[in-house]
């Protein structure tokens, strides 16, 4: 069941941790976790990442009213001694492509910088699991490796019941589509060569991964486990009945990870299908 | 049965005929049943055709009176809030509405905004700020003596932005009350282009360079040169973020701002420039400030801090209409604070206007 949140008691409390993307593991796997466990008035908690005006990692946390002030000194407090355990950040060059401001100095914590989406905290909260288990199985690799993991999420979600052969295509054609309309005509036939150069190298191998059968349950990876039981369920916890609910949530879990190659993942996929 | 009020529908245009040719005959036709109208069409020095269509196609409605259509070729750009008191002035009606180019009224608007300026006393008719209908934030209706109380649109506000919330905060001084409309039948709009607001307006024209300055994450200096020799600058804020190290910042209460952004001490810093050898000098009464270049893109003052021109088309667009905006909303707030009722000596006057009805 979606919990249900009153605002009038509980707070959501929205910090965003500025460091290099290399470190996140450290604050997902390991430091924010052993705060979570250790600190009582905690309702529940969000993860998800952001290269959005500097990397860093988003934390909300629904603290009771009461406690609320408490618990943000202490975190503050916290937080700011994991990152002088993670020392000096590579200095990097903070003012933005187009943008109106400086990006936010790594190694810095900041508060309600951005707007928590309270819409279907349960599918939230099984996507932040999801998270954590992906930061801990690839460690410090996770953000190179993106395109590979979401290549084997696509792919449980392939061989899960809920989909074809057809649908498959259909769905990641779908996506790849909505992306390529948010891109100029210059950039999309630039992207478009360029995804089409990757799946030309990429290809064979693409083909026999799709090709193999399905995971077994007992020989899967905990994040492998936890993302299937999000296919098995999201639809359940969608409240709001979405007519385009597979789309949601492929969208979601991109949106998690603040995905960039979105595109060339979409694109890899789904030609490896219809090949 | 009660006579029904003669509503003035009022539109003005600098250059929007593709706009007009789509709305302007279906909004007359939308209000014929009505009886008791007239639509006011000023043609600020457009040069798109526009006289020519309304000509060819709209002179049935001229000749009836029902489109009173006058055209002035003095304008050299778009002053909004000038047109629009023109536009006014011209109008014979008992109520002025003013609609957009780029707004439909739909069926029924006149009869709707007749039953509540009967049933309703003191009152002005607007759209709420909450429904995401920015486009028809422009559509405005009140009785034509207090628009003429209050001397209509602040001249001053010469651009785009907040000329229209300053007319409502000023009709509310002068004891009106806002009744609210919502039904999207009324709010019909067409799709455009953000630059097609602002492209013949005189900022667009006058301002020759803008540089930015990076300060930190929730503010930055902007430098706009004029092409006239003067400069504004001014630092500009982000509200949220000015205290996102603190723990507190947390809260919503403490960030709670009615605009996201603002300029310090809500005011720019004005003077004039020149541009020598050595690159470009800032005066103003007390000091002097130079700046010499870094790169074709790149300048910086004597502090070594770095200003980054903003050359991309839409960018230089964004910041235009940021200019535009917050100029306005300045005058806008001081308006306010000042509880000055009539802005402006004289209002919606102009030379060689002719009335082609």
């Amino acid at each position: 069941m979606n919990r249900k949140v009153d605002l009038k008691k509980e707070r959501f409390l929205n910090i965003s941790i500025f460091c290099d993307y290399a470190q996140w593991y450290k604050f997902i796997s390991t430091y924010i976790p052993s705060f979570l466990k250790k600190n009582s008035g905690i309702e529940d908690y969000f993860f998800s990442i952001s290269k959005e005006r500097g990397s860093h990692i988003r934390l909300t946390i629904i603290a009771s009213n009461s406690q609320a002030t408490e618990l943000v000194l202490k975190i503050d407090t916290y937080l700011k001694k994991c990152i002088s355990k993670i020392g000096a950040s590579d200095t990097k060059n903070l003012i933005p492509e187009n943008g109106i401001y400086l990006d936010f100095a790594p190694n810095t914590i900041h508060y309600g910088v951005y707007d928590f989406d309270h819409t279907n905290l349960r599918l939230q909260k099984e996507l932040t699991t999801l998270l954590i288990y992906i930061f801990q199985h690839y460690e410090r690799n996770t953000v190179s490796n993106l395109v590979e993991i979401f290549i084997d999420l696509f792919f449980i979600f392939y061989k899960s019941p809920l989909l074809t052969k057809e649908s498959s295509v259909k769905l990641f054609e779908k996506l790849l589509e909505s992306e390529y309309d948010n891109l100029d005509r210059g950039l999309l036939t630039e992207v478009k060569r360029t995804n089409e150069a990757d799946f030309a190298e990429n290809k064979e191998n693409l083909i026999s991964f799709i090709d193999q059968d399905a995971y077994k349950i007992g020989e899967m990876e905990p994040f492998q486990k936890q993302w299937l039981n999000i296919i098995n369920n999201f639809k359940k916890w969608d409240k709001e009945k979405r007519t385009d609910q597979e789309e949601y949530l492929m969208q979601s879990v991109c949106d998690l990870f603040d995905f960039d190659y979105r595109i060339t993942a979409y694109y890899l996929f789904v030609s490896a299908l219809k090949a | 049965m009660l006579k029904k009020f003669k509503i003035s529908f009022c539109t003005v245009c600098m250059n929007r005929l593709e706009h007009l040719k789509k709305t302007l005959p279906k909004n007359i036709k939308d209000t014929m049943t009505y009886g008791n109208f007239e639509f006011v069409v000023l043609d600020y020095n457009s040069k798109d055709g526009l006289e020519e269509w309304i000509m060819a196609e709209m002179s049935q409605y001229m000749v009836s009176g029902k489109l009173i259509y006058i055209k002035t070729t003095v304008p050299q750009y778009f002053l909004r809030s000038h047109s629009k008191n023109v536009a006014a002035k011209s109008a014979t009606g008992d109520i002025i509405c003013n609609v957009d180019a780029d707004n439909y009224i739909g069926e029924g608007f006149a009869d709707y905004i007749n039953q509540e300026f009967k049933e309703h006393q003191n009152i002005y008719l607007t759209v709420p700020r909450n429904i995401g209908k920015k486009d028809c934030y422009g559509r405005i209706c009140v009785f034509r003596e207090d628009f003429m109380a209050i001397t209509g649109y602040d001249e001053s506000m010469t651009d785009y932005g907040f000329e229209d919330f300053d007319l409502l905060n000023r009709l509310e001084l002068l004891g009106r009350k806002a009744r609210y409309f919502s039904n999207s039948q009324f709010l019909q709009v067409l799709n455009h282009a953000d630059v097609t607001r602002i492209e013949n307006e005189p900022n667009m024209h006058t301002i020759d360079q803008i540089y930015l300055r990076y300060i930190n994450h929730y503010s930055s200096e902007l430098l706009y040169l004029f092409k006239n020799g003067m400069f504004c600058r001014g630092r500009i804020i982000l509200n949220r973020l000015v205290n996102s190290e603190s723990v507190y910042n947390a809260f919503i209460e403490n960030r709670k701002f009615l605009y996201p952004t603002r300029v310090q001490n809500d005011c720019w810093v004005k003077g004039g420039y020149i541009k020598s050898d050595d690159g470009i000098i800032l005066k103003t009464k007390n000091k002097q400030i130079l700046f010499t270049p870094m790169s074709s893109r790149k300048i910086q003052n004597q502090k070594g801090e770095v200003f980054y021109k903003r050359v991309e088309k839409e960018d230089f667009q964004t910041w235009v209409m940021f200019f535009s905006q917050m100029s306005n909303r300045i005058k806008m707030e001081k308006n306010k604070e000042r509880k000055t009722i009539r802005v402006n000596d004289i209002f919606g006057e102009i030379k060689s206007i002719k009335n082609r009805a």
